[in-house]
């Protein structure tokens, strides 16, 4: 392929880039966003897959089996952890305007220099190496694609002569222009994150084309990659083997600290994110993408040795694959997508070193040795512009004189394991109070110690700069101390750096932690940091001691963040905390405020330094930091207290509304009551009346005596409504008692029958008796008078909707369980489906609309119920429309013995 | 308090759980047990990719529920 069409499209790509960069940038600051920012978050953390994952994971497949999916393995397991862990340190970040790694061990362990600019300089150590595999995974894939091969180690072309050169120039302008506008570097890089995310997409999509092609193009299947490679060349991917264990624990533990530890995570992750309910998306959209782009991994890996002659590199098989198969458009694709892999980690991960370097090393040294920061406020931005342009060369050096000799899998690990130095001071810092800082800086300085024996210092031998006697006798010829194999012990030379580096890092942090002391101050952050999640006032949680005018802070204040960030941060202070007196002292709630804002924009150890400079400050005693605690835990006391509260009245409101409820229900019943019994009383009274009044007017009326016995029918007829009201009003109230006596139930039953003979008879009905003989006998503990009117009731009822053909009463017993069943089972009119639920209702019968004269008070039913109810029993209805119906009464049976 | 503070270790202790569950799944000695193939796809893929479901799943499932 033609060079300026690679170099056209690669530079095409950047500008797309550049201009999505700029859109999404100007959109986001003028409060539109085309996306959720959730899912360019999500997409942005991707940018853990490099170079590396383009092309050095097939290598290392070829060399190592499974032992590649190691290192995407370790960021998924912990996915569940990023709740718990990854939250807390956003919001130490958010609350403490913190935005690199160094800058939070600094500020966690006294807001120490020597700490800020020793975990720096240990970073810019660990990570420069990986960026210098990215400018060679650049260069190599655009000569693979242009020329057929890739000349490693090529010095004749260096700097003017070289494109990877240029690329460095150009990364390094795209970064002064879009991250690096402004001083604060805790600002949000809403266009960073977006050219990010398309990043991320681009070498996916890339990816699984490849992959796609060599599968199921040049194969027929995962299954026929397999098949065809045979047991020889496959074998290594049939299982794990036993003996690798170490390895892969090691490399699981690498991965797991890298996806958090690494500049460019820590960036994208802590520092890029606006809400932490973010964190649950990327939770689950980063496992899928990890997976997606590991899928076709071995299948490549498999076609590679199949299909390629063994000169072609296995961490270029990617490219290889498709050039060999003269698939120009896929093979430029693929380059596009290395590109695009190595480009994103290259200008996110440069950005966070440049921060570091500013705010960490250079703003903090100048701040020791000037009197006045103000005269030299526009040096932290301008250092971190120059900064950039710094870490590229270097980078681009590492690249020519060391990184080309290695596989990009090598050099990735070895930062990785610079970056597992750090993990013991993070964990301490978020969990244990009693983590210092003498204890971070010996864990630190050994840890990189022995991390530079035993993994750097082979590389130097392998490039020829130290004697190989040194790798196979060991320091001062002693063969304990081989650098890969220490203390005789015998792992992969990364497990073996990793452990030792990271086992006497973890004891002499801890060891030293627990036996040394720890300044009040320090002690002060400590309980703030791992307690974060219990405060609401940050300003008010870190104790100050000192003397300066709140002008002086706000006159420093303007020099490194202009006019309107200070007035904004002014204004901020004011509604929570009230007006500034300026002409009294300063409050150290104003003196945090304003160190917070400018440790977002110079780093934390730069802003005490320079707070220390202005004011003047006492030392902290642990009296005073005790006194904050105690007045921390009492409030957060009260405030449990006050919540329990808040949840009883919460309660108590509940019943209230409940009991509310019931009360109106109630009334509405009684409502109800009042005007169905006046009408069931007026009625007949009107009734009455009319009849009392033609008699009087024709006292020689022939219907005279029809008449009175109409009048004397509705006089009983009210007389029993009023009589059923006070039973039903007796029965409800509890004033009457039921009597509790032996009684048989068969025989009530007979008792009501035959009271109802001669009505029975008069309407010829016939009555079938049913009940068993054996349960005849039974008896339960009842009221005989009720229970006898509960039967003449139902009785009654079967009377008065009998048919008038064929009408018949059965009478029914059963033995259900412990109690008896007493049936009433007529053929008359029955019940209709949508008023068998409301049968036992007070004055149904009253409210049904269908009836045109009610048989009776409608109360009937109401009592039965009740007075069955107070037997412990229950009643029943069955009904069919036209039928029938069957009334049921279970009761009690007595228990003897 | 108790009932505020028994949710938030409650979440802490699942999520945690979830944590060394998958730990151990994706390490010695389960990583080993895999053997063969299955369709001529090697077990141990067919086991790793589950496992990745899996976590996946249970993370995509967390994200639905309410805040804390």
């Amino acid at each position: 392929m033609q060079a300026w069409v690679v170099i056209m499209v690669s530079l095409s790509y950047l500008l797309v880039l550049f201009a999505a960069a700029h859109f999404i940038d100007k959109n986001a600051r003028s409060g539109k966003h085309f996306l959720d920012y959730k899912w360019i978050y999500a997409m942005s953390i991707p940018v853990y897959c490099t170079a590396w994952t383009f092309y050095g994971s097939v290598g290392k497949a070829v060399s190592d089996g499974w032992e590649f999916l190691a290192i995407y393995l370790g960021p998924v397991v912990t996915m569940p952890l990023w709740w718990l862990l990854v939250r807390k340190l956003i919001r130490i970040c958010e609350i403490q305007r913190i935005s690199t790694l160094p800058d939070l061990i600094s500020s966690r362990y006294g807001k120490s220099v020597l700490i800020s600019v020793l975990s720096s300089v240990f970073m810019i150590i660990g990570i420069i190496p990986y960026i210098s595999i990215q400018l060679k995974a650049i260069t190599s894939s655009f000569e693979i694609l242009v020329y057929g091969e890739y000349q490693s180690f090529n010095l004749s072309s260096i700097f003017l002569n070289d494109s990877a050169f240029y690329l460095a120039i150009i990364l390094a302008v795209f970064i002064v222009i879009f991250v690096f506008r402004t001083i604060e570097t805790t600002d949000k890089h809403y266009g960073m994150m977006g050219a990010i995310a398309i990043d991320s997409l681009v070498k996916l999509v890339a990816f699984l084309a490849v992959g796609l092609f060599v599968t199921y193009v040049l194969f027929n299947g995962f299954g026929d990659v397999f098949q065809k490679a045979g047991p020889v060349l496959s074998q290594s991917f049939y299982q794990i083997p036993s003996e690798d264990g170490f390895n892969w624990f090691f490399l699981l533990l690498l991965s797991m600290s890298a996806i958090l530890l690494l500049p460019r995570q820590f960036q994208v992750i802590v520092s890029e994110n606006t809400s932490e309910q973010h964190l649950k998306t990327a939770g689950w959209v980063f496992p899928v993408y990890l997976l997606l782009i590991n899928l076709f991994v071995v299948p490549i890996a498999l076609a590679g040795q199949l299909l390629l002659p063994p000169s072609i590199h296995p961490d270029s098989y990617v490219l290889a694959l498709p050039l060999q198969e003269g698939n120009s458009g896929l093979a430029l694709l693929t380059f596009i997508g290395g590109f695009s892999a190595a480009t994103g980690m290259i200008i996110v991960s440069t950005t966070a070193l440049s921060t570091i370097i500013s705010n960490n090393m250079f703003v903090p040294l100048i701040l020791k040795r000037v009197e006045n920061m103000r005269l030299y406020a526009s040096l932290p931005l301008r250092s971190r512009r120059l900064a950039v342009f710094v870490i590229l060369l270097l980078a681009y050096l590492y690249y020519k004189f060391v990184a080309d000799r290695f596989s990009i899998v090598s050099i990735g690990l070895i930062s990785f394991a610079a970056m597992v130095q750090f993990l013991p001071s993070i964990i301490g810092a978020l969990f244990w109070k009693d983590a210092n800082r003498k204890g971070v800086l010996a864990g630190l300085i050994v840890g990189y110690i022995i991390w530079g024996y035993t993994l750097v210092l082979p590389t130097i031998v392998e490039i020829g700069w130290l004697p190989p006697s040194f790798l196979t006798e060991g320091l001062w010829g002693m063969e304990i101390l081989r650098p890969e194999a220490l203390f005789g012990i015998e792992l992969s030379p990364i497990s073996n750096g990793t452990f030792w580096s990271l086992f006497l890092n973890f004891v002499l942090f801890f060891g030293i932690s627990l036996y040394s002391d720890q300044a009040p101050k320090e002690r002060n952050v400590a309980e703030f940091y791992v307690d974060i999640f219990k405060t609401s006032a940050p300003d008010q949680q870190l104790v100050w001691k000192g003397t300066t005018k709140p002008q002086n802070l706000l006159d420093v204040s303007e020099d490194l963040l202009g006019k309107p960030r200070t007035q904004q941060a002014l204004v901020q202070y004011e509604a929570t905390y009230g007006k500034i007196n300026f002409s009294k002292q300063v409050e150290s709630t104003f003196v945090n405020h304003i160190e917070r804002m400018l440790a977002g924009a110079i780093g934390s150890a730069s802003a005490r330094l320079l707070i220390a400079s202005i004011a003047k400050e006492e030392e902290i005693e642990l009296s005073d930091v005790m006194n904050l605690l105690r007045e921390t835990s009492e409030i957060s006391t009260l405030n449990s207290e006050l919540k329990i509260k808040s949840n009883e009245l919460s309660k108590r409101t509940m019943e209230l509304e409940r009991a509310n409820d019931r009360l109106q229900n109630l009334d509405k019943e009684k409502d109800d009551f009042i005007s169905t019994v006046t009408h069931e009383l007026r009625t007949p009274l009107a009734s009455i009346k009319a009849f009392v009044e033609i008699i009087q007017d024709n006292p020689d009326l022939e219907e005279k005596d029809q008449f009175l016995d109409t009048i004397n029918e509705e006089i009983d007829r009210m007389t029993r409504l009023i009589n059923q009201v006070l039973d039903m009003e007796k029965l409800e109230s509890g004033v009457v008692t039921i009597e509790r006596k032996e009684v048989i139930p068969y025989q009530i039953l007979e008792d009501s029958l035959a009271s109802m003979a001669h009505l029975l008879k008069s309407k010829n009905i016939e009555l079938i008796n049913d009940f068993p003989e054996e349960l005849q006998n039974l008896t339960i503990l009842g009221d005989q008078d009720r229970l006898k009117q509960v039967f003449i009731n139902l009785i009654s009822n079967s009377v008065k909707y009998s048919r008038p053909e064929c009408p018949r009463i059965e009478i029914r017993g059963e033995h259900v369980g412990s109690q008896l069943e007493i049936s009433i089972i007529d053929n008359g009119r029955g019940i209709k489906e949508e008023n068998v639920g409301m049968i036992f209702d007070k004055f149904f019968q009253a409210r049904d609309q269908t009836l045109k004269k009610p048989k009776g008070t409608g109360l009937g039913l109401s009592i039965t119920k009740r007075i069955v109810e107070l037997h412990n029993g229950t009643i029943g209805v069955k009904s069919k429309w036209n039928l029938g119906s069957t009334f049921s009464v279970k009761l009690p049976i007595m228990q003897r013995g | 308090m108790r009932k505020l503070k028994s949710m938030d270790t409650k979440v802490r202790g699942w999520l945690t759980g979830v944590f060394v569950l998958f730990f151990l799944l994706f390490n010695a000695p389960f990583i080993y047990l895999p053997k063969g193939t299955v369709g001529g796809v090697p077990s141990i893929l067919i086991y790793i990719v589950t496992n990745w479901v899996l976590v996946t799943f249970f993370m995509w499932w967390f994200s639905t529920k309410s805040n804390d």
